[in-house]
């Protein structure tokens, strides 16, 4: 289902996709929502907010998220 | 006598001061700076239309009779002993018996990254702080000609409104002076619209907006600031150039204040979905920009907080563990602590169009511009520093009401919907759905 996703997006899943991928889908299940891009970032080591090199680099949280299968992040009000 | 200290006294933060002093069962010590500072102000400030002198107050002014005051910064929280470790060293006074609530303050901090250097406050600027707001008034008194580029680098920030509303109090500026014809507004953002809510797109993209020469960039994720060359680049390659950068870096919870007893999610605490930690987290409070709640940060959202917010001590609900919920305010009044539903804060509604307070009638608008909306904005003030600082009691009801939401209405003959009829209203429709 992701690659079909992300080949709709125009990418091609890499190692490093996949572990963005995975993290996503862990935390989401963990804490009820989809991670932003700054918990993304963080928890794979990026001393700053940002994209993962090489990684969803037209929509760093919601691309990841939307590949991920979870639902679009929330912004606050 | 119970004792509430108050580690930072912003608005939401002072609401409970008023309980205290009226029940008149609490000895309340405040920590926080000399003086006060309006942050509404600081969107008014670098036009023009406020000055200092209306921002800051001197603490002492704004403290309720009864209230200690502190001045020395908070540097560590230590919430498993009976102590608040001031920035000095010493600890304040505290008992050692009887029930203690603290609301640890964890102010926002900026990540400027990429952006210090020798064009800081000079091409590139903030606003939401003083000193960044009076750069910024000085860079636009000369500012007569160039492009000038409002960033947002990355949600949630504090206030998102007060971002969205930066280019406007720009087109004030008397048309036929230079910088009315010959500047051009861009706003970049990494979401799919001006405002965060679709709703808000709908009804607030209005002609004015065009007719002013305010372009919108979406989906801009901030990749790095080239000061030199000033220019902006997002990660997937775009290049936006600027004569003014106006940014709005990423905001987060201080690390250094963490050590709280709970966890810690992006640097800010831990909202109610968290599970939680330790059992001193029972009298320790977090309210305002410390959580990470899904609402606004704003003052005018934040202090309802302390009547509304389930589990402020940043566990879950505990009634998913068989436990009753608490509040702040049940707390510090056990008498008429009730258990309510979690969801009065109401997170699921959505922006609507309609009138407040009342429908028909108002007199403000929702999602639209009127006088009245200004008049209020600015009387505001004047509330602020007399009846919501010093914590005395609003005729004012917590509980949000719908009423004269979600229905278009009528007022005067017309209808409150924009002008190119775009949807009135949008209620409780997630926007969490994949378009």
């Amino acid at each position: 289902m992701a690659e079909g996703i992300a080949e709709e997006a125009g990418i091609a899943l890499t190692p490093e996709h996949w572990k963005v991928i995975s993290f996503c889908r862990e935390d989401a299940a963990r804490e009820g929502q989809p991670p932003r891009l700054r918990r993304i970032s963080e928890a794979l080591g990026r001393r700053h907010p940002g994209p993962v090199p090489g990684c969803f680099r037209k929509g760093p949280g919601k691309l990841a998220a939307r590949i991920s299968g979870l639902p679009k992040p929330q912004g606050c009000v | 006598m119970k004792h509430l200290v108050i580690l930072g006294a912003r608005r939401e933060r002072w609401w409970p001061t008023g309980w205290c002093r009226l029940g008149r069962e609490w000895d309340v010590t405040v920590v926080d700076p000399e003086t006060h500072l309006y942050q509404p102000s600081l969107l008014f400030l670098p036009f023009g239309a406020h000055d200092e002198d209306r921002m800051l107050q001197l603490r002492a002014r704004t403290l309720a009779r009864g209230v200690a005051w502190r001045r020395k910064a908070v540097q560590t929280q230590r919430p498993r002993g009976p102590r608040v470790l001031l920035e000095s060293r010493r600890t304040a006074a505290m008992r050692p018996a009887g029930d203690r609530h603290r609301q640890p303050r964890i102010p926002v901090r900026r990540r400027r990254r990429g952006l210090l250097g020798a064009e800081w406050h000079r091409s590139i600027h903030d606003f939401y702080t003083l000193e960044g707001a009076q750069a910024l008034r000085s860079a636009l008194a000369t500012f007569t000609r160039g492009r000038l580029v409002v960033n947002v680098v990355e949600m949630p920030i504090k206030v998102p409104g007060r971002a969205a509303r930066v280019p406007v109090p720009g087109r004030c500026v008397p048309e036929g002076t230079p910088r009315a014809t010959t500047s051009s507004w861009c706003r970049m953002t990494p979401l799919d619209g001006a405002f965060t809510k679709p709703t808000c797109n709908r009804v607030l993209s209005c002609p004015d907006r065009r007719r002013k020469g305010i372009t919108i960039e979406t989906e801009f994720n901030t990749g790095e600031v080239d000061a030199d060359g000033r220019v902006l680049r997002s990660c997937d390659d775009r290049e936006v150039p600027y004569d003014l950068l106006v940014t709005i870096p990423s905001h987060s919870g201080r690390r250094g204040r963490g050590r709280v007893g709970t966890r810690q999610r992006d640097g800010v605490r831990a909202d109610a979905s968290v599970q939680p930690a330790g059992k001193a987290d029972d009298h320790v409070f977090v309210l305002g920009d410390a959580t990470d709640l899904r609402s606004s940060k704003a003052g005018s959202v934040a202090h309802f907080q302390a009547e509304e917010r389930p589990v402020a001590s940043c566990g879950p609900p505990r009634a998913q563990h068989g436990r009753r919920i608490r509040r702040p305010r049940e707390l510090l009044h056990r008498d008429e602590a009730s258990a309510r539903p979690a969801d009065r804060l109401q997170l699921r509604r959505r922006a609507a169009a309609g009138q407040v307070p009342g429908p028909c009638l108002g007199p403000m608008d929702l999602l639209r511009k009127s006088r009245v909306n200004h008049w209020s904005k600015l009387a505001f003030r004047w509330l602020y520093w007399n009846a919501l600082l010093p914590g005395r009691p609003l005729p004012v009801s917590t509980r949000l009401s719908m009423r004269g939401q979600g229905t278009a209405g009528r007022r005067a003959g017309r209808r409150v919907t924009h002008p190119e009829g775009g949807p009135p209203c949008c209620t409780n429709t997630g926007d969490t759905k994949w378009t």
